[in-house]
């Protein structure tokens, strides 16, 4: 329960909201599990959903703002914001499309084909998103490029 | 790596509540009593139940199961709150294997009623049903050369609590379930000579007449259930009691 937890607090950024996506996940979830083909697949096939879950969710909270890439040449002029590398400050400032990213690729371990499914982009996007998000996050990318890769 | 490394000790830090899945049963009762879906719901929770029960016959599902912190989680909750099969049991291997898979059918009627049962129990009860057991098990009985006789016991600890016995018997030769017709003699009274026997043994057995006094004789026989033991006596099972039929009382219309 932990990990499917933590993934929806990375969206909700509090509490009460990630037991919400958790509980209304695991309702679509049961709805749904005529769509499983492949148990070994069932981590990705719950994540997916509980990541579509917590999108919908905050929309309708209107806590959910989705940033293009336009921001993203702002965000990286914002130099303190992300000298502080705590996850709590990560997810409370990091755009959405590159927070998830960075949770399922470097605290989830997930495969990029994995993440490309999750999040119903192709391998590149996934890539694109992590080098910018690492980019925006300063973190070494010359050292963690066998994560992108 | 420092940097990631830090945030992700923070993330694995976080714990889910222990009380999230019952939080969210919780949550779909009042959900569906507000919007009007119990009924789906309520399905849905069944649902779960029924996911139970797979996982614990099939031990493949439930290792792939297991690895998934989610499901695992659920599946546990409800494995250990709702339902328990004793699989240990089941005769696998006493049998051939057309026998074994027509006996397995057998079994797996007996787990879609244990189902259904629980599916009623969740619309009676609502979500509280969830926190209450229902337990089977499956019994051999006899396994001898020519029969295997099996006990199947589901029990309830639902108020009122219920506990329901079904035994089979197959034929191991032919591969096919007995019915306790099929031991007799074509065109005998089989019935006959068990009800005078069970008469004449009731008034010794003051639970059971007590019980069946009110039942027409004439019907009592087919509203009991029978097993064949060791040595391939009939044994008829009446409400927990069971009457072994001697040999010499029905020697004569047995085939």
């Amino acid at each position: 329960m932990d990990s499917a937890y933590r993934f929806a607090y990375s969206y909700a950024k509090n509490k009460e909201d990630a037991e919400d996506i958790i509980s209304e996940s695991l309702l679509r979830a049961w709805k749904a599990i005529d769509s499983l083909r492949d148990e070994r697949n069932m981590k990705a096939w719950f994540f997916k959903i509980i990541g579509n879950t917590a999108v919908t969710y905050l929309k309708k909270k209107g806590a959910y703002i989705a940033m293009d890439d336009n921001d993203l040449e702002r965000l990286e002029y914002k130099e303190d914001k992300y000298n502080d590398y705590s996850f709590e400050s990560m997810i409370k400032n990091l755009p959405e499309k590159y927070k998830e990213v960075i949770v399922l690729r470097f605290f989830e371990d997930m495969s990029l084909a994995q993440i490309a499914e999750i999040l119903s982009l192709n391998e590149n996007t996934v890539k694109t998103r992590l080098y910018r998000a690492l980019k925006i996050l300063k973190v070494d990318i010359e050292q963690e490029v066998r994560w992108i890769s | 790596m420092d940097k990631l490394n830090n945030m992700k000790r923070e993330y694995e830090s976080i714990s889910a509540p222990e009380n999230l899945y019952t939080e969210a049963l919780e949550l779909f009762g009042r959900q569906s009593r507000g919007r009007g879906i119990r009924r789906k719901i309520l399905s849905l929770a069944a649902a779960a139940a029924l996911f139970a029960i797979i996982v614990n016959v099939c031990p493949g599902v439930a290792s792939a199961v297991s690895a998934v912190p989610v499901l695992g989680t659920v599946v546990d909750t409800v494995t250990s709150n709702r339902h328990k099969e004793n699989t240990d049991d089941r005769p696998l291997g006493l049998l051939g294997s057309e026998t074994e898979q027509m006996l397995s059918g057998q079994l797996d009627e007996n787990a879609q009623a244990v189902i259904a049962a629980i599916e009623e129990d969740i619309i009676a009860y609502g979500v509280e049903a969830l926190k209450m057991s229902v337990s089977s098990q499956c019994l051999v009985k006899s396994d001898t050369d020519s029969y295997l006789s099996l006990n199947v016991c589901v029990e309830s600890n639902l108020s009122p609590s219920s506990y329901s016995s079904e035994y089979y018997t197959v034929d191991k030769e032919k591969g096919v379930l007995v019915g306790l017709s099929d031991l007799f003699k074509d065109g005998c009274d089989y019935k006959a000579v068990l009800t005078e026997y069970i008469e004449k043994e009731l008034p010794e057995l003051n639970d059971v007449a007590a019980l069946y006094k009110d039942i027409d004789p004439a019907k009592l026989i087919d509203t009991t259930e029978f097993y064949l033991d060791e040595e391939n006596r009939v044994v008829l099972c009446m409400d927990g009691t069971e009457i072994v039929i001697p040999n010499e009382i029905i020697e004569d219309i047995l085939k």
